[in-house]
């Protein structure tokens, strides 16, 4: 052990701003889910329907955004809009659609896999009852598949939660930022950084008994 | 788009890929090892063995990966008086955070093998460990293969995070010839084309075992 003497003193001095930091944390996370659950369903569909260029489409953008590192996606998602778009968004906005196109990839496999849990026999029976495919997928699929999803949105909202912590790096304010940008102007970084980690601890455990009490109640006895 | 100045340097971004490689097997070995350890400690008679599983791996899951990676790069020489180089330090802070999610994939594995099985094994005369180790174990792994595949992808994704400790690994190597080359667009383009083509056979392989997972248990 070395002689190091702790001092929590610029830490504590640094709560308000580190919460400041964890409302943009929450701001993003709430904002990049709302965005994805449609556009998610939405691929997802494309996944499975007859038409064999949207599969490919859907294919492709699922494999890329789920074999590549979020890191490189978000720094390339902040490089492209600028240089091959010409638009020039705020860090936060450039983040969000980085975020949004991450998480699109993953909920949609999460979707797809609830559909296709469905028994394929209860899409027989609507269809031979006279129901147009699309009245069998809004009425009698789409419905048990969502609550099979409940739980798998709900992880990946945790997930989702802690990987926003990596727009830091094209320099967002979430919480991760601030208690770098403390860390360093007070030279405390051991300090807030345990600070910094157990806020997000607080703030994230009890969501995820929140998971674990749905994946126990939406559990699919068949 | 300009691809030619971005070209030469990709033996300098190959050099990284050999340490994201690195990186990524020593931390997968790190943390599937401590991951087993913490699931047999879950699952044991002993309270506090239980309570201190549980307590890591709740921690955890529930902190982001890169402030533990941050976190261990400032406290470790701080606290301990070690001073480690960055690529360990990397491999560390990968694998403690993989053995967190590598116990809850044994534990659900070993969960499904029927009790059974367990008094079959002890009625037999062996001990408990024998039992774990010769019966429950590989039967467990074999169940969550296609869970150990996914853990792995997401391990080589994540090792790009250490490139914010300077571990000298794809992405760092991509940051510095981004800067360099001020080509910004094709350097990001390339990486991701790279990353992708080391992560694809892995997700080949978990589909693979999906299914044959799927068609052991009688799945449709």
């Amino acid at each position: 052990m070395t002689s190091y003497q702790f001092n929590f003193d610029a830490a504590i001095g640094a709560i308000p701003q580190l919460l400041a930091g964890l409302l943009v944390t929450i701001e993003l996370s709430a904002l990049v889910m709302a965005l994805s659950l449609p556009l998610a369903l939405m691929v997802a569909l494309g996944r499975l329907t007859r038409f064999r260029l949207a599969r490919a489409v859907t294919y492709g953008y699922t494999e890329l955004f789920r074999t590549t590192p979020l890191l490189v996606q978000i720094s390339w998602i902040y490089y492209v809009l600028p240089i091959a778009l010409n638009l020039h968004p705020s860090a936060f906005v450039s983040a969000v659609i980085a975020l949004t196109l991450n998480l699109v990839a993953y909920l949609a496999e999460a979707f797809r896999g609830s559909i296709q849990s469905i028994d394929p026999g209860q899409r027989e029976a609507g269809l031979a009852t006279g129901m147009s495919e699309a009245a069998v997928l809004r009425r009698i699929v789409l419905p048990q598949a969502a609550l099979r999803a409940v739980p798998l949105v709900a992880s990946n909202w945790i997930g989702l939660f802690k990987n926003t912590s990596l727009v830091a790096i094209i320099g967002v304010h979430e919480m991760l930022f601030v208690a770098q940008d403390v860390a360093q102007s007070t030279y405390r970084p051991m300090e807030i950084l345990t600070v910094a980690a157990l806020i997000y601890f607080a703030v994230t455990f009890p969501q995820s008994l929140v998971v674990n009490r749905l994946f126990e109640r939406f559990r699919v006895i068949e | 788009m300009n691809f030619a100045p971005v070209v030469k340097f990709l033996p300098f971004l190959l050099s990284g890929v050999a340490t994201t490689l690195l990186v990524s097997a020593l931390s997968f070995l790190l943390g599937m090892t401590i991951g087993l350890i913490l699931a047999l400690f879950r699952l044991s008679s002993v309270a506090p063995l239980r309570w201190a599983a549980s307590l890591y791996i709740d921690f955890f899951r529930s902190t982001p990966v890169l402030i533990q990676i941050i976190w261990l790069f400032f406290v470790l020489p701080i606290v301990t008086g070690i001073y480690l180089d960055a690529i360990p330090i990397g491999i560390l802070a990968l694998g403690l955070n993989l053995g967190a999610f590598a116990a809850e994939i044994y534990r659900s594995g070993i969960l499904a093998v029927p009790t059974g099985q367990r008094e079959a094994a002890l009625s037999q005369g062996m001990t408990g460990l024998q039992a774990m180790r010769r019966v429950i174990l590989p039967q467990a792994v074999r169940m969550v293969l296609p869970a150990i595949a996914s853990a792995m992808i997401s391990l080589v994704l994540d090792s790009s995070l250490v490139s914010v400790i300077n571990v000298p690994e794809l992405m760092s190597k991509a940051n510095t010839v981004a800067g360099f080359t001020i080509r910004p667009l094709e350097v990001w383009s390339l990486v991701a084309l790279i990353y992708l083509v080391l992560t694809m056979p892995l997700a080949v392989a978990v589909n693979k075992l999906q299914k044959r997972a799927l068609s052991v248990v009688g799945g449709r």
